[in-house]
């Protein structure tokens, strides 16, 4: 059951991020092949025909995406979303640092696809080495001619601007970030319009995150029928989980959508390799901080959208957080709404001052200081978020509370008495 | 006062980008490595070159964590307590941290000015725990207590120096 990773390239080639060892692995074969063989609307409907899906959590068909930019409208833009900010993210991080070349052509080949001049890649703050390896793939690309004026001697220009943002994780949703760029605060902007359609500088413009694109160059250089037999029918192609928390062996791990469950992920020898102090799973956050918690009992969930779904949780950017048996649930959600209340843009009134209250709860209640009261407030503020704000980050911030008291209510009920005095207790 | 080649670096940025407003980030950053942080006057200074009202530059530059608008140490160590490292006992570590440069309760910057500690949200290190970023620049993952107090001695040697 060994996977040769296709994103994850440099598990088996450590020297992928050197721009000749990539060359002479097929790297920019994709790239030679679309510019002297393909036309942009060849290389979307091969994107459309694979059944990629955004890897940057919501999980949109990336070809159909593309298709959306009304015709003969330019200039257009690719703006690549590498802000990587969800606790327990590190995907994207180790794509850029370890395989760049691959994400460049895999930009490279979109841009192309939707006949886009400039593409930006918005890269958090927080991440300077990767940043730095990014100018220099680009240097790299443009000193072989795969970037700049006349790409591989074809009518085709493209330059790429990375651009580092600096520490705000709303800037991770696509709106805001288009107003990050523009050199604005960055706070999400209304929908409609659709950045497709009025994007970058009021013009049409793509958002793809880095994994998505790293998929794309060996869609064009294998073709979509070979790429649809990896993953499920619904769910096609390679995932990089990543793996955090209690386990002996966290790191990135790919393996084709559908193919794994939760327990072969966080138990199996090529993968986390069980939990430290061999002890038991008791939650397991698939998505990061922002969606709810699963339990041991969903440890034979399969890991692709429609099943994790099932289960009551998103896989989103597929951030797996391990909780051991000992872990203080309370506490851990209280962690999450710090960081919730952290990075509400505070745009809308519900999320703003929401993810302040359940803040204020959770550490009452982690104090001794809550009372049966507070716990039962939880799920009120809650509830009066969701549905009320103008990006899905509200909704993510109810997803600790919400998802936590599901399962172990018991938990909160033990720290919380009638008069709030539990001081000593804790 | 910006220095030439800072003014001159901010004029390249704003060719960068097709609307020249777009390099106000990336001429924050080039303020902030010359004044360590940014000072009002840093503030207008950007806004001068960039075009832009100072009211405009510093509500972006007080929208985004990694601008320093108010004082900070030579030394900026961003330390993650989020989950994944606080899983793994980053909350120890921190106020570890705390008493090693003598910190009080709500203080962030050592008497020296030598050394800020703050906490940063999740870094991105989560299979390298615990993380920290230093002065917007370089990430030390893995870090132990050992390490912790070799980083801190080395940061004292070379603030000492200056
Ligand atoms: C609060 C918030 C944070 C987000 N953070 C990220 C992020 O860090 N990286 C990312 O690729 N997408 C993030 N997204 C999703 C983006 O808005 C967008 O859907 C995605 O970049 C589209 O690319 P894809 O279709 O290739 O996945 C975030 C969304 C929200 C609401
Ligand atoms: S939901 Fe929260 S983060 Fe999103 S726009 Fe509203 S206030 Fe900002």
């Amino acid at each position: 059951m060994i996977w040769e990773p296709i994103i994850l390239r440099n598990k088996n080639i450590p020297e992928i991020a050197d721009i000749d060892v990539y060359e002479r692995n097929g790297g920019f074969t994709a790239l030679k092949k679309a510019l002297k063989e393909m036309t942009p609307e060849q290389v979307t409907d091969a994107v459309k025909a694979s059944g990629l899906k955004g890897r940057g959590g919501a999980g949109f068909p990336t070809g159909l995406k593309w298709s959306f930019l009304p015709k003969g409208v330019f200039p257009r833009y690719l703006a690549v979303n590498a802000d990587e900010s969800e606790p327990g993210t590190f995907k994207d991080r180790e794509i850029m640092e370890k395989n760049p070349h691959q994400f460049i052509e895999g930009v490279i080949l979109s841009a192309y696809a939707i006949q886009c001049a400039h593409a930006f890649i918005y890269i958090r703050g927080e991440y300077p080495g990767a940043a730095n390896i990014l100018e220099q793939a680009i240097a790299a690309a443009k000193q072989r001619g795969y970037l700049g004026a006349q790409i591989l001697g074809s009518a085709y220009d493209l330059e790429i601007t990375v651009h580092r943002g600096a520490g705000a994780y709303i800037c991770g949703e696509e709106t805001a970030m288009l107003e990050s760029l523009e050199g604005k605060l960055g706070m999400p902007r209304v929908k409609p319009p659709f950045p497709a359609v009025v994007g970058l500088y009021g013009k049409p413009t793509v958002i793809n995150n880095v994994e998505t694109l790293t998929n794309v160059p060996p869609i064009i250089d294998k073709g979509a029928d070979w790429y649809k037999t990896i993953g499920t029918e619904k769910s096609s192609g390679p995932k990089v989980f990543c793996v955090s928390g209690h386990v002996n062996r966290p790191g990135n791990y790919e393996a084709p959508l559908g193919s794994i469950t939760l327990r072969d992920l966080i138990f199996g020898a090529e993968y986390a390799q069980g939990v430290r102090g061999e002890k038991n799973v008791k939650g397991i956050l698939t998505a990061g901080a922002s969606a709810p918690m699963l339990t041991a009992q969903h440890l034979d969930t399969k890991l692709d959208y429609e099943a994790v779904a099932a289960a009551g949780s998103i896989l989103g950017s597929a951030s797996i957080i391990v909780l051991d048996e000992d872990t203080d649930i309370p506490w851990a959600t209280q962690k999450m709404s710090r960081f919730f209340m952290h990075e509400s843009c505070g745009k809308c009134t519900p999320c703003r001052e929401g993810t302040y209250w359940m803040f204020v709860l959770m550490e009452r209640i982690n104090t001794g200081k809550g009372t049966a009261r507070d716990m039962e407030m939880l799920p009120i503020v809650a509830n009066q978020i969701l549905g009320r704000t103008l990006c899905p980050l509200g909704e993510f911030a109810t997803s600790p509370v919400l998802g936590t008291l599901k399962w172990f209510k018991h938990e909160y009920e033990a720290k919380v008495s009638a008069d709030g005095n539990r001081e000593t207790e804790k | 006062m910006l220095s030439e080649t800072a003014k001159q670096k901010i004029q390249e940025l704003k060719a960068r980008y097709p609307n020249a407003r777009s390099a106000v980030m990336p001429a924050l950053y080039v303020a902030q490595a010359e004044y360590g942080w940014l000072p009002q006057e840093a503030i207008d200074a950007v806004a001068a070159e960039m075009g832009m009202t100072s009211t405009e530059v510093g509500s972006v530059a007080s929208f985004y964590t990694m601008y320093h608008v108010k004082p900070v140490g030579a030394h900026v160590i961003d330390f993650c307590t989020d989950l994944p490292c606080a899983l793994a006992g980053a909350d120890a570590a921190f106020a570890r941290l705390r008493e090693r440069l003598g910190l009080d309760a709500h203080q962030e910057t050592t008497a020296d000015d030598a050394i800020t500690l703050r906490h940063a949200p999740c870094l991105g290190g989560c299979d390298k725990v615990p993380t920290l970023l230093l002065d917007n620049q370089a990430q030390y993952q893995n870090m132990t207590d050992e390490k912790l107090d070799a980083l801190v001695a080395q940061l004292r040697v070379a603030h000492d120096k200056s």
